[in-house]
């Protein structure tokens, strides 16, 4: 079900009503389940598209109890291995076409989170870090909720647990789903018109690369690529985080208080940063899951404090390089996973250079230096966006264009879109600025009744009328690809 | 969940209030009811519609309930300006002229409001007139002209939903005459439409698609001058530019696939029990001259004009000699004071045509 | 607590190795923020010498919510019970 459809948010008034007049006992094991299960099916035309699927799940399951039974280092990386293989081979990636895969269709978008849950929920398994036994109807629950099943965000299971406790018997206070309503609204909002905007823009842009109509000199190519690069990137993020507002403002409503996924990703001053900001609960995984235990094993492997920074951005690569490598099964994905691999490794020298360099005081100085931040900025934005090229061109077209642009180029665009950014980071900035200054004499209007719902139900009319109307062709949710 | 419901019922009840806010304002600021009157698009832009194309698919609906016999003026915009109602219907008093006619239109989106129309009950179509105006421009084919395949029309039918089309032809998900009901309830929305200058954002993704394929455009040429006396070798250089990158083919060939759709036009015309006239459009002779695409354009008519002519209910016009230089405001356009002289050639033509049958 | 005093005795001696700095004195609300060093990469640097120091493994999660000193004296506190 597409999340700005009819079909989608009757779904919820019902599964809301369901769950509020279910007794008690019922609500976890047979209401959830069924939810989900609903919402699941709606992807699929019949049961067999379902059953690879249902196969990995029990698969996982299996394991787990394995692990709870007889723990052992043998068991959790055979485990481990296992679930891996399942999921390769599920998600069909280009460098294992040599095997024979499954030919009929069968539903595969939400696999990508379901392996996050079931490998963490294995490693703490196996550290003692789960208070009681894995019971089915929660596994389930927890790697189906629907909410987060298309696309996160990744939620840790001790959480996870803790809320299941109480949903259903909590109520929200008026505050609270004013609140929630009003996130839903501005997610549905984000992605029913600026994420289409930006799309648009993206594509006016990206067909004229691609299409062999248009010839291009040099710089002409440049500008037109930066632009597809720039608009994809806000595209991409209005879509994204518009979807996790939705989702965590109707998860609120049955009690969920899921995990953020963005924080103001566009002020990260660095790529390190920015990854702390930007699909967050993704890289809070990985550096739990990869990064840390990789670094203590070469911590413990190389114990001189020299090798730090080397083997510290040896981990980083690897971690970041397999991030980019889950996001897709193509080729061009081990391009992405490259890129980011590339820049956490280079922005984590940059740092420890210049703080060496420089000593500790100037080097806090210089990033306080407001220049400095907003070219970082700048910077961040314009390399995030030129990695996520592999995500909107395959493994030809990125060839095509290396040959094309060179690495010169590249550089080029590296520079004069991330200076680009800065200005126009500057401007929002100035402008945020001017506007919060104008506005605080109204501020009270925000706490009024009449206001507040006035100008939400507006919102929605808009909403409405844009959808009704087709004013914009909005796209699909940009991560289900993923 | 009671606080849950209780905040969906405020946002409901304020979005009513919203929703009948913006009917209410839809009147004061297009007070006109579409289609009470007839329809002329050449007067879009002051309705709520905005667009030709919108007023076609979402006002012809109207017509529905009405009794008059009709002459339906369909083709491009030199037949939305060439014939004004007012004058046309001078002459033939007895019918109710509906002024179809849509800039930068194709025979596919000519045919797509002659689909339109042949969804009207039966009585409203049977004995009416379709004046079909045609030229070599006419004829550019549906891959080089639009930006997505559809015709601006077909757009406008799915755009609100009131419409499914399936092969071509449309269906509308509720009878035909209550569909003027579920338009005055999208009036709202409409509203909301009409804001963003429809009609020319819209013309302007032509605009756009054949710059982009061409390179440039010179917008000199679409200047509206009314007293325009000179029409200089500069500015007939730029108009013929211009159409050239309009019509796109490289060989400066016009396809079969549209000369196709006015035969399947015109056997749509006859099923419905109307007669078509079709008018072979006036165009400054420096025009017709300079057009690359002309030759053919004459060549690859004559053979389907005389076929669309086997089909009984088909006449056809040829008023390319009508006019003189002068008239014209631009490289196809007639000044207002022109068009004057346009329906009196083709009023007469119509009533004789008319005379012929009832001798028969 | 006498344990307390202790195990954080202790830990100021790993703290002030991991990090070069003899000046470190920790407390209980100190997190990564007041250690300019103390990034992600450091952190499981002064998890490992943690463990070395006191014997004992921290599993994936336990490292992961480790938020400030008080958290990592609490950890180590009720593994010493064991």
């Amino acid at each position: 079900m597409d999340f700005i459809s009819l079909r989608f948010n009757v779904f919820v008034l019902a599964a809301v009503m369901v769950f509020y007049l279910c007794p008690d006992r019922y609500r976890v094991r047979i209401a959830m389940p069924l939810l989900d299960v609903i919402f699941i099916s709606s992807f699929v035309t019949n049961i067999a598209q379902l059953l690879p699927m249902a196969a990995f799940l029990l698969l996982g399951f299996l394991c787990i109890k394995v692990i709870e039974r007889s723990p052992s280092r043998q068991s959790v990386i055979l485990s481990i291995a296992a679930i891996l293989a399942a999921f390769i081979y599920l998600k069909k990636y280009a460098f294992f076409a040599f095997v024979p895969g499954i030919t009929w269709p069968y539903l595969a978008v939400g696999l990508s989170y379901i392996v996050f849950r079931v490998l963490h929920v294995l490693v703490d398994t196996y550290g003692g870090a789960l208070k009681e036994r894995m019971s089915l109807v929660t596994y389930f629950n927890y790697n189906c909720l629907f909410l987060s099943f298309i696309s996160g965000p990744i939620q840790r299971f001790q959480e996870y647990r803790e809320q299941e406790r109480y949903i259903g018997k909590k109520e929200m206070s008026r505050g609270e789903v004013f609140n929630s309503f009003s996130r839903i609204i501005n997610g549905y909002f984000k992605i029913a018109v600026f994420s289409t905007i930006f799309l648009s823009a993206h594509n006016e842009c990206s067909v004229r690369l691609n299409s062999a109509d248009y010839e291009f000199n040099v710089l002409n190519m440049l500008i037109m690529y930066s632009g597809a690069c720039l608009t994809y990137t806000l595209y991409f993020y209005y879509n994204f985080a518009g979807y996790m507002d939705a989702v965590i403002g109707i998860g609120r409503f049955f009690g969920f208080e899921l995990p953020e996924n963005f924080n103001r990703p566009f002020t990260s001053e660095g790529f390190l940063e920015f990854w702390s900001r930007w699909h967050i609960t993704l890289s809070d995984w990985f550096k739990t899951y990869i990064f840390n235990p990789l670094v203590k094993v070469f911590t413990y492997e190389w114990s001189y404090p020299k090798l730090i920074p080397y083997y510290g951005a040896l981990a980083y690569f690897i971690t970041f390089f397999l991030m980019g490598v889950w996001h897709g099964s193509s080729f061009s994905f081990l391009v992405y996973g490259l890129f980011l691999g590339l820049g956490v490794s280079v922005n984590k020298f940059y740092e420890v250079q210049m703080r060496k360099m420089l000593g500790k005081v100037s080097f806090n100085r210089l990033s306080e230096n407001k220049i400095h931040r907003l070219i970082g900025a700048g910077l961040t934005y314009s390399y995030f966006s030129i990695a996520l090229t592999c995500l909107w061109t395959d493994f030809d077209k990125l060839t095509w264009l290396f040959n094309k642009m060179g690495f010169f180029g590249f550089l080029v665009v590296f520079a004069a879109a991330g200076l680009f950014s800065s200005i126009v980071m500057l401007s929002v900035s100035m402008l945020k600025h001017l506007w919060d200054k104008s506005v605080k004499g109204i501020s009270f209007l925000s706490r009024d009744f009449y206001f507040r719902q006035g100008y939400l139900s507006f919102k929605v009319f808009l909403l409405i009328a844009i959808v009704v109307s087709k004013f914009f062709a909005i796209p699909e949710f940009v991560y289900k690809a993923f | 969940m009671k606080p849950i419901l209780k905040q969906l019922t405020i946002l409901a009840v304020f979005f009513a209030a919203w929703y009948l806010g913006a009917f209410g304002l839809s009147y004061i600021i297009y007070p006109d009811q579409a289609g009470t009157a007839s329809i002329d698009t050449e007067e879009a832009s002051k309705t709520i519609f905005q667009s030709p194309a919108r007023y076609a698919a979402l006002g012809l609906p109207s017509l529905a309930g009405t009794h008059n016999n009709n002459i339906f003026l369909i083709g491009s915009s030199n037949v939305r300006e060439g014939f004004r109602p007012h004058d046309l219907g001078a002459i033939l008093p007895e019918y109710s002229v509906q002024n179809l006619g849509m800039g930068a239109s194709n025979i596919t989106q000519a045919k797509d409001v002659v689909e339109l129309i042949g969804l009207l009950p039966k009585p409203v179509v049977r004995d009416s007139i379709f004046v079909l105006g045609i030229w070599y421009g006419s004829f550019v084919d549906d891959k080089t002209h639009w930006a997505d395949g559809a015709s601006n029309v077909a757009r406008e039918e799915t755009r609100y939903g009131l419409y499914k089309i399936s092969g071509g032809q449309p269906r509308p998900v509720v009878e035909m005459r209550y569909l003027p009901y579920l338009v005055t309830a999208l009036r709202p929305f409409l509203l909301l439409q009409a804001v963003n200058m429809y009609e020319f954002t819209e013309n302007l993704k032509t605009v756009a698609h054949v710059f982009f394929r061409e390179r440039k455009i010179d917008f000199s040429a679409f200047r509206q001058e009314e007293r325009a006396p000179v029409q200089d070798a500069a500015f007939r250089g730029k108009a013929l530019k211009f159409w050239s990158g309009y019509m796109g083919t490289k060989d400066r060939l016009l396809k079969e696939e549209q000369f196709e759709k006015l035969l399947e036009l015109c056997r749509r015309v006859g099923e419905s029990g109307a007669r078509i006239i079709i008018v072979d459009m006036p165009l400054p002779k420096w025009h017709r001259d300079g057009s690359p695409y002309y030759a053919d354009y004459e060549l690859k008519k004559t053979s389907y004009i005389n076929e669309a002519l086997k089909i009984g209910c088909v006449r056809y016009f040829n008023m390319q000699g009508a006019a003189a230089d002068n008239d014209f405001r631009d490289s196809a356009h007639p000044r207002a004071s022109a068009a004057k002289d346009w329906s009196a050639l083709l009023g007469p033509r119509i009533r004789s045509m008319l005379d012929e049958e009832r001798k028969v | 607590m006498e344990e307390r005093t202790e195990i954080r005795k202790r830990l100021n001696r790993v703290f002030r190795e991991v990090f070069g700095d003899d000046g470190i004195e920790i407390s209980d609300a100190m997190t990564a923020k007041d250690i300019d060093e103390w990034d992600s990469l450091m952190h499981i640097v002064l998890v490992v010498a943690v463990e070395k120091e006191f014997g004992l493994r921290l599993n994936a999660a336990e490292v992961g919510k480790l938020e400030n000193v008080g958290a990592m004296i609490d950890i180590l506190q009720a593994r010493a019970k064991k």
